[in-house]
């Protein structure tokens, strides 16, 4: 009995160790009361040409929270942590007692707790080489760009000119101060983290997406293709250690950067396990999920990074890349040319097609030591937004779900998708309707007996051969087959080494599935008969 | 001849060789369209969550008590509510149903009880004798969750209850090896009415699987409160395995 009252005793400290100190608390309040806005004296004017473009108009969840909602509500907290106008909130520090009175105010439409776990950093960025060779930066930068054809925008002179970008990051260490992006327009930042202005400093991580977004090399070789948009950066995140108040961070600064007139949010950020499981990741239960999609309905492009779990336990993306109308942005090997090996799986868990896009996932950038290739789609993300704001440049008239599809349609597999690279990289002669500058493959698609082949034109086949003998071997050959419910039953990526290749046997898969093939630039499809 | 057909037979093979090999998978992912994407981990820390669990354990006796060690065995079945307090800790509220079957060998043990048995007329001479008893328990416990991620997954934790059973169901087998096997069979509950007992529990776990320990003071659930048959009851000393189902 002695025994095991130490016991009870000894675990009775110990969790101790673990209780919660103040309880934070979600106030959620009925409406917006009766208060006079002024949208011309509240939004930034590009706020408010945003809106116009996008046929966005001025409703309730614009206005600021309730002031005399906010002042009945004080008495009854520790701390006021944040107001949110988008979804009429409060977060605040109370205890169970006063939270249960607070549920009573008439004007309050239920409280909840909120959360309070650790969760782990998913966006990572691992310095894989130091590299002194000018050349070799230069030429690593050049192919994260060219790969998305993106000459075809500064040949041009289009280089996000006259678009907000607002940046969301763990930090901006030195950003102020390194020579790759000292020509940054920075029009405004804050940090969300300790309620102050200075962001230059915390984490080098939001340097190198900045450097992706629009920053040079060595003041002559672009690593983004944005270098004359505006900028707006916010730090929303603690790092290392993460608390789920980064979370509502999120909501406040997108709801700061639509004030200030923001076009498109680059959030390289994303929560996982285990503050979430994988089913939960549907796009409406996460608070950062429901925040981005806010974004979206105001006007704003949000992209953001798939993740860097497809080779641990999570495996798919995490919160806000499973938001419906959020661009999640996967990352593939710029010497592959297929995902990369970190790079987290869609679908979101009601199974919609994610990652939308992707980019190079290894990208030479802004470091702590000047300049670094730095892998995670923590850079692939950025290097899609600096191409969303070129588009937006170039097409100024477009709203957000315009926007939205055509990046998804300049793809370079687009139709074809899968879950690991969704429509592929961003092309930006598909976004300027130009012609394709690489040929296309002659081939067809061919049943015999119960299996689909994939056949290689014969002059076009010749010719490749006569040109390099392992020209296949180097073509990427992707595969689908999408089941009943609209969701992908399998796919792959494989490279071909005959003319005529067996690509499946029907003895696999179910009567009536579509087949779709994506090779060297065109898309052909069959059905199972 | 013999040259062409080896000839045939060797580009028949290299045919088949290279539409083997006409393609090279780089990566392929086959997608359960039915179920909903799940995480590996086992077991949500969820507010409220309910699991069906079943166990297998040994008894183990007091010295002298007669106990066949290694005989003794037990089952259980149960469904488990788990109440979440917070990340670190939950309440738990467990019904099951358990089975003892306690072996004893008198011959080879001495002992109040073996003793007894032995001197009473309806016993004396068998030598080998179970006790089964059939029970429905119920434990309160306290679960400390050790894990690293915990705030999600059951992961490693750490159990400690009390535990009250309600015999449904007592019988006792004796054998006489040298009696042409004949068995004696008393069914105690016909006899004694209800028996109610108490003790204690604890578990260390890891996701589905805990080690179980139960202990129950002497007499638990036993014939009578004679000391020669308090023996006959619950042993002191339960410890098992056990998974849960869900």
């Amino acid at each position: 009995m002695v025994k095991y009252n130490l016991v009870l005793a000894l675990c009775f400290v110990f969790q101790m160790a673990f209780a919660a100190g103040p309880t934070k608390y979600r106030v959620f309040f009925t409406d917006k009361g009766q208060q006079t806005f002024s949208a011309d004296s509240f939004f930034h004017p590009n706020a408010l040409a945003r809106r116009a473009r996008c046929g966005v108009a001025v409703n309730p969840t614009d206005y600021p929270v309730y002031k005399p909602y906010i002042q009945a509500t004080q008495p009854l907290v520790d701390e006021i942590l944040m107001q949110s106008r988008w979804l009429n909130m409060l977060v605040v520090y109370t205890d169970e007692q006063r939270a249960a009175l607070i549920s009573q105010l008439p004007h309050v439409d239920h409280i909840a707790k909120a959360p309070q776990l650790q969760a782990e950093v998913m966006a990572k960025a691992d310095q894989t080489a130091q590299e002194d060779q000018k050349e070799k930066n230069e030429r690593y930068a050049a192919f994260q760009l060219a790969r998305m054809q993106g000459e075809r925008f500064t040949n041009q002179n289009i280089k996000g000119q006259k678009v907000r970008i607002a940046v969301f990051d763990a930090g901006f260490t030195n950003t102020n101060k390194h020579a790759g992006l000292a020509h940054l327009q920075i029009e405004a930042t804050y940090d969300f983290v300790k309620d102050a202005s200075f962001v230059y400093d915390y984490s080098w991580h939001g340097t190198g997406v900045l450097g992706c977004i629009g920053g040079y090399f060595n003041q002559e070789q672009l690593t983004g293709l944005a270098p004359e948009a505006t900028y707006l950066l916010a730090r929303t995140e603690r790092h290392p250690g993460e608390y789920l108040s980064e979370e509502e961070n999120w909501l406040e600064a997108a709801e700061w950067a639509d004030k200030l007139g923001a076009d498109l949010i680059n959030s390289s950020l994303g929560y996982t396990e285990p503050r979430y499981f994988v089913e939960q990741m549907d796009g409406e239960y996460t608070l950062v999920s429901r925040a981005a999609q806010m974004a979206f309905r105001k006007g704003i492009v949000v992209v953001t990074s798939a993740g860097n779990e497809g080779s641990g336990r999570w495996k798919y993306i995490g919160a806000p890349g499973d938001a419906d109308s959020v661009l999640t942005i996967g990352g593939i090997n710029p010497f592959t040319d297929y995902r990369t090996n970190f790079s987290s799986f869609g679908p979101s868990s009601d199974g919609r097609l994610k990652p939308n896009v992707t980019a190079i996932g290894i990208a030479l950038t802004a470091s702590e030591n000047g300049y670094g290739r730095l892998s995670g789609t923590s850079f692939s993300s950025p290097l899609v937004a600096g191409f969303v704001a070129c588009y937006m440049q170039a097409f100024p008239h477009q709203n957000q779900h315009e926007v939205f599809e055509a990046i998804q349609q300049c793809g370079h597999l687009y139709p074809y998708f899968d879950y690991l690279h969704g429509y592929g990289v961003p092309q930006a002669w598909k976004a300027m309707g130009e012609d394709n500058p690489v040929e296309t493959a002659r081939w067809s698609l061919n049943w015999e007996n119960d299996s689909l082949f994939l056949v290689i034109d014969e002059a076009y086949h010749q010719k490749h051969l006569a040109q390099d003998s392992q020209y296949l071997d180097k073509m990427n050959n992707y595969l689908h087959v999408e089941g009943h419910n609209g969701i992908l039953a399998y796919y792959a990526v494989l490279r071909l080494k005959s003319r005529r290749t067996a690509l499946l046997s029907t003895n696999d898969y179910e009567q009536g599935q579509m087949v779709r093939v994506h090779f060297e630039g065109i898309t052909q499809e069959a059905r199972i008969e | 001849m013999k040259n062409r057909l080896s000839t045939l037979g060797i580009l028949l093979t290299l045919g088949a060789f290279s539409s083997l090999h006409a393609q090279t998978m780089i990566l392929e992912e086959k997608v359960d369209t039915t179920a909903p994407l799940q995480t590996n981990s086992f077991g949500k820390n969820s507010n409220h969550y309910v699991q069906l669990y079943t166990g297998l354990g040994l008894s183990f006796g007091r010295p002298h008590g007669g106990l066949a060690m290694g005989f003794s065995r037990n089952f259980s079945v149960g469904l488990r509510y788990k109440r979440k307090i917070n990340a670190a800790q939950s309440l738990l509220l467990e019904t099951q149903y358990s089975i003892y079957r306690q072996v004893f060998d008198l011959e080879n043990s001495e002992g109040i009880f073996t003793n007894g048995i032995r001197r009473d007329s309806q016993f004396g001479n068998y030598q080998q004798f179970n006790a089964t008893h059939q029970a429905l328990e119920l434990n309160i416990a306290h679960r400390f969750n050790f894990d690293w991620s915990r705030g999600n997954h059951l992961g490693v934790y750490l159990d400690l209850g009390v535990i009250g059973a309600l015999g449904i169901a007592h019988r006792i087998n004796a054998h006489d090896p040298l009696n042409d096997d004949a068995t004696l069979a008393i069914k105690w509950k016909e006899q004694t009415g209800i028996k109610w007992a108490y003790g204690f529990t604890t578990a260390l776990g890891y996701k589905q699987w805990s080690i179980w320990g139960r202990y129950y003071p002497e007499g638990a659930l036993a014939f009578s409160d004679q000391s020669v048959w308090r023996g006959a009851g619950l042993q002191p000393y339960q410890v098992g395995l056990s998974l849960s189902i869900n």
